[in-house]
């Protein structure tokens, strides 16, 4: 664990009750829990499973199976992404390549090595998909595939799966409706939380997947008989899609937007592991 | 954020999904549209058949934009030997990506290349465009697959690039490409068509996308590249 993490937790456990902590503790706790590399103590196992995509027509559909792996808990922090440049300059905003981090790359940062006034415990955005693949793979992880996120997002808070929930799907919509806007960003892990441990899949910000590009809507089995492919190679029969996972529909459409290159403010990542 | 799921906003969104889905690639042919050339200040190459030292002999021509052999990887053509993208600076190329199981649509981007190359069939192998193909199935296209299908494809060595590496890096360029591919059933691959003309920097002069489309913004962007010289 990372040394000034350590050091934050056990000043804050001298403190024994949240309101004895000194300041100053509490001040250390926040910066720790920013600054310690987000990796195998700051990720959830989760467990293979089946989830169903804003496409699946339900009863008749098997759903998408994805295998087991770790999910960073929360996003990616400005004090884990600033150590990350400090660490390799060739990804500072005055180094990377225009093809590899467009014009909005950190642009928000005062300086290459200076987040500003953005605290270091905010999630990271503003950075391309490149530069998201280059700090995953330095904090020894990846980015997640977009079925991997999908399934982690689409346990709820008290069960597993909220495929045609009504209710939690509600719930995950007011948590992105009410997501702050992308200049006053909350500290992340402060948002939403599901059963899986996940947090912040919902309330915060975008996030970034390996095949955001990729994202045709073809079936990939030979069980996935519930996609209708009329819908999909001319016919337009809008009708027939399951629309009650809204959220899921608006994160598809939102990667349709995205290039490689592309560093947007309410835009950030986390690691798969 | 409140606003998108407002009563009124929801046909909209619907009628958004529509349209987004129609434009997407499913085997079958695209929409026909071709981008428009981006104008190319003239380049005179000093390449090699094979361009591998070009980068120096370069005349001081401005690219047309971010180059794209920043992305420095390894790959591997179909004569074993390994390519850095950076290799293939120093000269024009149109770059595809493809797969050589596909029976229905790549065989159309092969033909596509090839009335591209025909049109320069009298430069000489150095002073035309090199044509890449790259593959988005490593797990078959083998180094000796690529060189078999090159060879029943009369693909003249000079002139063809064909590449393979593994599925990470293949991901990596096709975003920066812009190339959109998946996996379906038995095999195949829905993947989007495109064609791209690189200038000698690596910098994306034009893209031609969709089967049998008018190529005429890429022809016209490689004419520019290749025979604007002092003769």
């Amino acid at each position: 664990m990372h040394p000034r993490l350590s050091l934050a937790i056990t000043t804050a456990l001298l403190g024994l009750t949240p309101a004895a902590f000194p300041a100053a503790a509490q001040q250390a706790v926040r910066e720790g829990f920013a600054t310690a590399r987000s990796g195998e103590a700051g990720a959830v196992f989760v467990p293979a499973g089946r989830y169903y995509p804003l496409y699946s027509t339900g009863a008749d559909s098997a759903g998408i199976a994805v295998e087991a792996f770790r999910l960073d808990v929360r996003p990616v922090t400005v004090g884990e992404f600033l150590s990350f440049l400090r660490a390799t300059p060739a990804w500072r905003k005055d180094a990377a390549a225009e093809a590899l981090a467009g014009p909005g790359y950190l642009s928000r940062w005062p300086g290459p090595l200076d987040p500003g006034a953005a605290p270091l415990d905010r999630p990271v955005t503003e950075v391309s998909w490149f530069a998201a693949r280059a700090y995953c793979r330095w904090s020894g992880g990846r980015l997640p595939t977009t079925d991997e996120w999908e399934y982690a997002a689409q346990a709820g808070e008290t069960t597993r799966s909220t495929f045609r929930d009504a209710t939690a799907n509600q719930r995950v919509l007011r948590w992105l409706q009410g997501r702050a806007p992308a200049d006053a960003l909350p500290p992340v892990g402060t948002t939403d939380q599901n059963v899986l441990g996940l947090r912040d899949l919902h309330g915060l910000v975008w996030e970034w997947t390996a095949d955001f590009n990729n994202q045709m809507l073809t079936g990939a089995g030979r069980d996935d008989r519930g996609l209708d492919r009329g819908l999909f190679c001319a016919s337009g029969s809008v009708g027939t899609t399951d629309l009650s996972n809204y959220a899921a529909f608006l994160r598809w459409a939102h990667r349709t937007s995205l290039e490689g290159a592309t560093s947007s403010p309410g835009l950030g990542f986390r690691c798969a592991r | 954020m409140r606003t998108l799921t407002s009563r009124s906003t929801l046909p909209f969104a619907a009628l958004a999904l529509t349209a987004a889905l129609l434009g997407s690639a499913c085997g079958a042919p695209d929409a026909s549209e071709s981008s428009t050339a981006r104008a190319e200040a003239p380049a005179v190459s000093g390449a090699s058949a094979h361009a591998h030292h070009s980068a120096a002999e370069l005349e001081a021509t401005e690219p047309a934009g971010p180059s794209l052999y920043v992305l420095d990887q390894a790959w591997t053509d179909q004569h074993g030997d390994t390519v850095l993208l950076s290799e293939l600076a120093g000269r024009p190329r149109v770059v595809a990506m493809v797969y050589t199981h596909c029976t229905w649509a790549c065989p159309r981007i092969l033909a596509d290349m090839k009335r591209i190359e025909a049109e320069f069939s009298d430069l000489s192998p150095e002073r035309s465009p090199g044509f890449v193909l790259v593959s988005i199935d490593p797990a078959r296209d083998t180094p000796e697959r690529l060189a078999a299908f090159a060879e029943s494809a009369r693909l003249d060595p000079s002139r063809w690039t064909l590449l393979t590496a593994p599925d990470d890096q293949v991901l990596e360029l096709s975003v920066l490409l812009g190339v959109k591919y998946r996996a379906a059933e038995g095999g195949e691959f829905s993947h989007s068509n495109l064609l791209t003309v690189l200038d000698e920097h690596g910098a994306v002069a034009a893209r031609v996308m969709g089967l049998n489309s008018d190529p005429e913004p890429a022809l016209q962007a490689l004419r520019e590249m290749t025979r604007a010289t002092s003769e």
